[in-house]
Order: structure tokens, then C-alpha cells, then sequence
């Protein structure tokens, strides 16, 4: 048996022992570390995309607020401390000295910080979450438009990347990824969260009709090689917070896996910070799904597809306060605006307006022990 | 010279309800001097004054003999002027520990009439009850009077009593007889005409083999009443000695020594080609030999030859990348069998002999070969000759030698290199499947590996078969049994000694091959302590 077989059936002997009798069915078990989960940005052609040019950064915002005389006058080098003064702590102020990450509600009405650009062009990546390729309202959803899959796939639907793909931090200025993409994945190395997959009873990885896709936190870190990079075959035990357990079923045709969707589908945000049973920090999606294709070279790479609540998609800024509307000069209320204006998911029974966005997440994992936690020990009479 | 093995039952052996052959003769080393090692330093440092007493400062290196022990080498070193002024600068703040507020009490068994004066009497009480500890035998009166009058002057000039013995504590622990294990002698009763080592002298001899430190009190009390000459008493210490934790880190120096493990402090991967070798990976893997070792030889009290096909060892997260198999726990080390199927058994299948034995970014069954032979077997190899041309074997791209066996047969066309490169390669060659980190492999450039060849006219077929091979070469227990012999006397075996480790071996393999059956002979032997007559003495 070649080597990379025995090893494969090691890890599946290993995991079903873990499980519940009865939990997995015949077929071999893989296991996964998730080194890319950040939010996906088709990169078309620029001038179709955002014909109008990237969203204005926290300090172009501020002085498209000036007079032409007063932005000449503040670009002067001689001026260059009051221009940072008023741009870094004036233009990032709400109305009772709010910070603009941390609050960006309380900028609602300021005209200071418009929506940003939205993307223009038919193309993103995704899935079409609510089976409706019109984009009409249901019961669950908003009215929207939708885009075309990068596949083909009609009605898309990726909100969030409509609201936020002419942000230059959400789009970058190359194809080598943004800032906010390396960002989301920094987390994972510096251990603030961690993601596992497993698919069980796999019999051919080609074409399946059934197997059985778990998506897991882990709160054990990774180890990193010399030069920072992501390390395969490593072991991680799955997190025993039950929430954060995400269990669907799926299919392999072409090596392309899909699965249904899930209603509630959550892993832990920074759980590193927040401790393992803190929901204050939750990425908790609804309707989601995944598609996922199986490499050659045994990873996993596709996306994670879903609705986010607009207030936990705002949060990654607000966990890093004033200082990402400065340092990272992301005008965060900008941001705030633009996804509740592109919300399309889970109205508000009473104001109708939607409180979710669609999305999609990069996904790319790479082989890895997955291991299950033991049970907690039965209790006794004694013990009782 | 062969001494013919002698029968004698004797009285005294007939009360005992035994009949044991007599020891077989031996020359004996040359009496001598070894230098502590860094961990034997450390460890009586902490022996004497407690672990919390800091030890910092660099030691001397010690050179290892060439196809020699380390151990050996500490009786072929000086200590250099640099050297020196670091173990006098470790001397002193050792020294300023001990009687620091929150240690004195515990050595400083005296109170001086008057802190700010000299006190002769209680000087003199503190510097030999720890002096004895320090030089493994009582000071004698110069050594003693030297530091209570150092004591005295130093206490005058500063007008404090502490500072006056600190003083004095500093220049035990900077003195020749701390720093070297000294073999003292004495004429031998005997044996008329020889000389032994004196009774301290072997409790020292003793101490440092199956503890690595200084001898304890009672070890030191054996010494003092002499009771350490009779075979009895000197049993029951080593008896005593063999069953206490103590015996584990010696058996770890023994074999990082015997392996050469010292070397991995400086090994190096090319980290693109070998991104697992991580900096936890490199620290565990020679770890994971020793407590493989320490598992099978001593836990266990398992036959040595059986390091060589066992798939029992320990493992930890890191080292799950190089075997790539699941490690439930986090962290610490745990107990792991290899799998039948895993290709994998025994020392030579572990990271640490594969990866020190490999280049930055290729693997070399030579230095595999090399290491077996040299570490394991105890053959020399010569060095390579200075014109070789290595360009075709370091190529590993060349697409007409897909693999390493491709391109070490051709090197080997080459008269000048084959006589080194056929005693080594067809064993190294059996280890191909295994990267220059360790991590199975099953071709290279696209060409299956063939791990075939033969050990010594054994032949083998895979990496499990080798070490069944080198398990049952004679070679592989004859070499343990010298290298010990050799960590124990800390000296290089001398030929009069021959006689000796070949009976030693003998009785090694009725022991079933157990270490510690052979240490314990070792340890109760006359010729472990015997002294060598000095050239020119007439003996």
C-alpha cells in the first residue's frame, strides 16, 4: 500500500475511533486546516468593477469635506500636523466624541461619510444562497441584485462584495490580495482563531453522491516553519464549545465538493482574546454552504458562502478601534453604511430592512489530523 | 596479554552459595584527571547548594577523541586562560548565592562572635564540611588553612564576615580539585608494589558513571571509613546507586555522547526545501532518541540489540509533522508505536539519526553509513581523500540519476572513492525512503526508491530489515560494551584492557544484552578502579 494511502487510512482509524458508534459511514476520513478564511474579492477588470474610481480612504474623505482653497492650504507641507490632527481625530469623532470603529452607528446621519462605490460589473465570486436568481425579495431576503459566479453560476449572491469591493483595503491594488485578506488570515497564524475541516466517509474523491462535511473551530495553535509559512499534517483537537461544531452533508462530482446549507453556521472570531465560550465575537452565518474542490496536492480550496450579520462583518474594525480608520485608514462609518444599505438577508419583522448580508469567504485548507475531544466522563452517583 | 579464565571457589564463595568466575585481568588506566564536564558542574553545583544556585557562564569545550567519547576527552584538556576566567567569575557568584541572605543559613552552620571580625574557628567549620562536598574528599590542612587565612584577610579589609568566607568559598569552587575529577592514589595492599585509587578516589570514579555528579554523603561516608575497598560495601552502593532516578541521566549523557547529539545544536535545513524543520521539531528530535533509550534500556530493562527493530518511542505535536501521523496530545510527550506498515523501527528509523546524518538539502547514505558504522558498530571510516570530485552526486537534478542510489553508483566508478563508499552507502542506501528531515518518501524525481542492500553480507531489504540486521550484527553489542567502558573510566580503552572488555562482552550477552546488568558489572569490577603502573615505575 503506498505510503500516502497508509497514512490516510491512519488518520481515518484514528478519527472513527474518536467518534460516536455509528457517527461515520464507510470510506475514509480527511482532515483539514483552514490557512485562508477571509473574505473572497473577485478581481475583474478594474474600470468595470468600479468604474468610479476606489472608495475614498479615511483621509481623502476628509478633505473631499474641505473647500478647494482649504484642502490646497491643508496639502501644504507646512501644514502637514493640523491635516493629520484633523483628519486622525476630528473627521473620526462622532457628535459626543465617539470613535468611528468602535461606533460607527453614531455616524448614521453624518454626511461626512458616504456609502462607499459599489461594485459595478455582473461577475463575483459566490453562491446563489437563496435559490432565486432574479434577486427578488422572499421571505428571507431583501431585494437585491446579484452577480454571475466566476463557474457561470446565476444569481449569485455576494452583497458584502458589492458594498466593499472598490475599497482599496478591501480590494487591494494588485492581485496578490488586500490588506484586510492578509489581515484575516494573520489572525489564524497568531492563533486568535483556528478552523478545521473533515470530510468523513469518502469513498472516491472524485465522485461521492454522500459524505460528511464538518467544519470546526480548534483553539490549539498551528506551528508555523521558519519563514512563517503553513505546515500540513499537523494535529488539532476540535473545539468543545458545541456551537461551534458545523456538520452538513455533501456530494463529490468532478472533485468539486457542495454541500447543503446549513441554517446556522458558526465558528468563534478571536476566540484567543475572547476565551473559548465568549459569543461576543462569533462569525455566525446563516444559510450557508460550502464548495470546495479537492486538489491534487490534497488541499482544499473554494468558498464558504452565507449571510453575516451586517454588526459582526463590521466587527473585525471595531476589535481594532480609531486605529483602523487611522493607521489602516478604512473610513469605518463609510463601511458601516455601505453594508447596511446592501443587506439582503433576514428582514426585520418591523422595519423590513435587512439586517444580513450575503458573502462569500476564500476558504483554502491544507491536510491535517483532525481529532475529536474525549467525552466528559459519565456521571456517577458518587460523583453526584 | 590473555589471561586464561580462572575457577575459584573458595571458602568464602561457598558461604555465599556461589561459585563465580574469577575477573579477568586487566592493565588498568593510567591514573589521570578529567575535567568536569559542563552538565557534571551544574549537576554538583545543584547536588551541594540546591538547584535554585544560578550556573551561568561558558565552559571550556571539550574536544571529542577522534572515533572517541566526549567523556574521553575530559582527561585530554587543559583549561584555558579564558576558560579559567570564567569559571573564576562562576566561582564567585556561586559563592555570593550560597551566602546570600536566603541560602547561608543552610551551610553556615556557625555564628561568628562578631560579624564585622574575623572568626578562624567558624571559618574554619564552614570550609570543611563544604570543601568535602566540593573536592569529593576532605581538605587537607593547607588546603584548609589557605582559605580560613584568605577568610581572615578579606573579612579585615571589608569588615564583614560573610564577605571574608564568600571569599574563601570562591576559591574552593575556582580550585583544580573542584574543577577536576583527580585520580589520588595510594600503594595497594594487594597487590605489592601497585598503587589504587584511594577510597574517595573511587567513590568519585563511581559516582560520576552511574550518577554524572559528585558523590552524595553516604557515598563520601563509604569513602571515609574506607568500607568502599570491601566488595561488599561497594555492592551495596552500587546497588543503592543503580536504583535511585539518578542512574536515568547518566544513561541520557552516556548515549548523547555515544550519538553524538551534541552536534544538533548546529544542524541546519534548508528551509524552503524543509519547511517542517521548525525550530520545536530540532529540539525534540534528539529528545525523542533519548527517552526512546531510556525507555526500552532502563524502564523496560529490554535487550540492547532491540533498539534496532523497536517501534515503541515517544512523540510530541512537532515531531507529528516529520512521522505525520496524528498526536492527540498537546502537549509533552507521549508513547507512540509505529504501525506495522509505517516503514518505521527502531533508532536508525528516528528523525534524529536521519536528519543528522543528512545534508542542508539532500539526504547522504553515506554519512548514514558513516554514522552506523562509526556510532554504532564502533569501525572506523576513513576521511574522504582531498580531490574528490563530489559535482555528479551533489546534482540532484540530473535527470540520468533520478535518485541518490543513481548517483552514488556512479561516484563509486571512481577507484579512489570506492573502498570508503562500499562500506557505507549499501547501508545508507537502506534509509532512502526517509528525507533529509526524516519524512518518508517513497520515490525521488518521480523514480521509486529501492532500499535493498546488505549489512556485513546480511542482506535486507528495507529500512525494518536493516535494523534487524545491524540488531543482530556481533558488532553492534561489542561496540556498546566499549563505549561504555570508555564513558566510565572517562579515559580512551588501552590495549592491557582487551582481555577485559571481551569477557565484558561475553557476560554482556548471558545478561541477555541488558544495560543495566552490564553497568552493574562494570561498577562492581576491580578493573574499573584499577591504576595502570606509571611508565618507567618498573611495573
Amino acid at each position: 500500500m503506498p505510503l500516502h494511502h497508509r497514512l490516510l487510512a491512519g488518520i481515518a482509524t484514528l478519527t472513527l475511533a474518536a467518534l460516536p458508534a455509528g457517527a461515520a459511514g464507510d470510506g475514509e476520513t480527511l482532515g483539514f486546516l483552514v490557512i485562508n478564511f477571509a473574505p473572497a474579492v473577485y478581481r475583474g477588470d478594474f474600470a468595470s468593477d468600479c468604474p468610479e474610481g476606489l472608495s475614498a480612504t479615511t483621509d481623502e474623505g476628509f478633505l473631499l469635506t474641505q473647500t478647494p482653497a482649504e484642502r490646497a492650504r491643508l496639502l501644504k507641507p507646512e501644514n502637514a500636523k493640523e491635516l493629520e490632527q484633523r483628519w486622525k481625530i476630528e473627521f473620526t469623532s462622532g457628535p459626543n466624541g465617539e470613535e468611528i470603529c468602535r461606533n460607527p452607528r453614531s455616524f448614521i446621519d453624518d454626511p461626512r461619510h458616504p456609502i462607499h462605490k459599489p461594485v459595478q460589473s455582473k461577475i463575483a465570486l459566490g453562491m446563489n444562497l437563496d435559490d432565486n436568481v432574479d434577486g427578488s425579495a422572499t421571505p428571507l431576503t431583501c431585494k437585491h441584485q446579484t452577480f454571475t459566479g466566476t463557474d457561470g453560476e446565476a444569481g449569485v449572491d455576494n452583497q458584502l462584495y458589492r458594498a466593499m469591493g472598490c475599497a482599496k483595503a478591501w480590494r487591494g491594488t494588485d492581485a496578490t490580495g488586500s490588506e484586510m485578506q492578509i489581515k484575516y488570515n494573520a489572525y489564524m497564524k497568531d492563533g486568535l482563531h483556528n478552523y478545521l475541516i473533515e470530510l468523513k466517509g469518502v469513498n472516491d474523491r472524485r465522485n461521492d453522491p454522500e459524505v460528511e462535511v464538518g467544519f470546526y473551530s480548534t483553539e490549539e495553535n498551528q506551528l508555523l516553519s521558519a519563514n512563517g509559512g503553513h505546515l500540513a499534517h499537523q494535529t488539532f483537537t476540535v473545539t468543545k464549545n458545541p456551537r461551534w461544531h458545523n456538520v452538513l452533508k455533501g456530494k463529490i462530482v468532478d472533485g468539486v465538493l457542495t454541500t447543503e446549507t446549513l441554517d446556522h453556521f458558526t465558528v468563534d472570531w478571536f476566540s484567543a482574546l475572547n476565551g473559548p465560550f465568549g459569543a461576543a465575537n462569533e462569525y455566525a452565518f446563516r444559510r450557508a454552504k460550502l464548495r470546495l474542490e479537492l486538489l491534487p496536492d490534497g488541499t482544499l480550496k473554494g468558498l464558504l458562502g452565507g449571510y453575516l450579520p451586517v454588526e459582526t462583518t463590521s466587527a473585525q474594525a471595531r476589535n481594532g478601534g480609531r486605529g483602523v480608520a487611522t493607521n489602516g485608514n478604512r473610513d469605518c462609518a463609510s463601511e458601516y453604511k455601505s453594508m447596511l444599505i446592501h443587506a439582503d438577508g433576514f428582514p426585520d419583522p418591523v422595519t423590513g430592512q435587512c439586517t444580513m448580508i450575503s458573502m462569500a469567504n476564500d476558504v483554502v485548507a491544507i491536510p491535517a489530523f483532525v481529532l475529536h475531544p474525549e467525552p466528559p466522563p459519565a456521571k456517577t452517583a458518587a460523583a453526584e | 596479554m590473555m589471561v586464561a579464565r580462572t575457577v575459584i571457589c573458595g571458602l568464602a564463595a561457598i558461604l555465599l552459595a556461589a561459585c563465580e568466575p574469577a575477573e579477568t585481568e586487566t592493565s588498568g588506566a593510567p591514573a589521570g584527571m578529567r575535567r568536569l564536564t559542563e552538565e557534571q558542574y551544574r549537576n554538583a553545583i545543584a547536588d551541594i547548594f540546591g538547584a535554585d544556585i544560578e550556573v551561568a557562564g561558558r565552559f571550556d569545550p571539550i574536544v571529542r577523541p577522534a572515533h572517541g567519547l566526549l567523556a574521553a576527552g575530559t582527561s585530554e584538556i587543559s583549561v584555558s586562560p579564558a576558560g579559567f576566567e570564567q569559571a573564576y567569575t562562576m566561582a564567585n557568584s556561586i559563592a555570593g548565592q550560597v551566602l546570600d541572605a536566603g541560602h547561608r543559613d543552610a551551610f553556615l552552620t556557625c555564628t561568628p562572635a562578631d560579624a564585622t571580625k574575623p572568626d578562624d574557628v567558624c571559618a574554619r567549620t564552614f570550609f570543611a564540611s563544604v570543601g568535602r562536598l566540593l573536592f569529593r574528599r576532605p581538605l587537607t590542612d593547607e588546603e584548609l588553612m589557605s582559605r580560613v587565612a584568605a577568610a581572615r584577610r578579606a573579612t579585615e579589609i571589608s569588615g564583614n564576615f560573610i564577605q571574608g568566607v564568600t571569599l574563601g568559598l570562591g576559591s574552593l569552587l575556582a580550585s583544580p580539585s573542584f574543577l577536576f575529577d583527580v585520580d589520588e592514589t595510594e600503594p595497594d595492599p594487594d597487590r605489592a608494589g601497585q598503587r589504587r585509587l584511594t577510597a574517595y578516589a573511587k567513590a568519585s570514579r563511581l559516582s560520576f558513571f552511574l550518577w554524572n555528579t559528585t558523590p552524595d554523603a553516604e557515598l563520601l561516608d563509604a569513602a571515609a571509613s574506607s568500607a568502599i575497598h570491601s566488595a561488599k560495601e561497594l555492592a551495596r552502593q552500587v546497588d543503592r546507586l543503580m536504583a535511585a532516578p539518578r542512574l536515568e541521566g547518566a544513561v541520557r549523557t552516556f548515549f548523547a555522547d555515544m550519538l553524538g547529539l551534541e552536534a544538533i545544536t548546529n544542524l541546519v535545513k534548508d528551509a524552503t526545501l524543509y519547511p517542517a524543520f521548525v525550530r520545536a521539531v530540532k529540539a525534540d528530535m534528539p529528545e525523542q532518541t533519548l527517552r526512546t533509550i531510556v525507555h526500552h534500556l532502563l524502564t523496560k530493562n529490554g535487550d540492547y540489540r532491540d533498539l534496532f527493530t523497536t517501534r515503541e518511542t515517544f512523540i510530541t505535536r512537532a515531531l507529528g509533522l516529520i512521522y505525520q501521523v496524528p498526536v492527540p496530545q498537546q502537549t509533552g510527550w507521549m508513547p507512540y508505536t509505529f504501525s506495522d506498515d509505517s516503514g518505521r523501527a527502531g533508532l536508525l528509523t528516528l528523525m534524529n539519526f536521519l536528519a543528522a546524518n543528512s545534508h542542508d538539502g539532500r539526504t547522504s547514505p553515506t554519512l548514514r553509513g558513516k554514522a552506523l558504522r562509526e556510532m554504532l558498530l564502533c569501525q572506523a571510516v576513513p576521511i574522504p581523500p582531498g580531490d574528490v570530485d563530489f559535482k555528479l552526486v551533489q546534482d540532484t537534478n540530473n535527470p540520468n540519476f533520478k535518485t541518490t542510489r543513481d548517483r552514488l553508483t556512479a561516484h563509486r566508478t571512481a577507484a579512489t572513492c570506492a573502498g570508503c563508499h562500499k562500506i557505507t552507502d549499501p547501508i545508507g542506501l537502506g534509509l532512502e525512503v526517509f528525507d533529509t528531515v526524516g519524512v518518508a518518501r517513497t520515490a525521488e524525481n518521480g523514480a521509486m526508491i529501492d532500499t535493498s542492500g546488505d549489512l556485513d553480507g546480511v542482506p535486507f531489504a528495507t529500512p525494518s530489515e536493516l535494523g534487524r540486521a545491524v540488531r543482530d550484527n556481533p558488532a553492534t553489542a561489542s561496540c556498546l560494551v566499549h563505549r561504555i567502558y570508555e564513558y566510565a573510566i572517562r579515559w580512551p580503552i588501552a590495549d592491557g584492557e582487551r582481555d577485559w572488555i571481551k569477557s565484558l562482552e561475553q557476560d554482556f550477552g548471558k545478561d541477555g544484552y541488558r544495560l543495566k546488568a552490564l553497568m552493574r558489572r562494570i561498577a562492581v569490577s576491580k578493573a574499573f578502579y584499577r591504576i595502570a603502573p606509571a611508565p618507567g615505575n618498573g611495573a
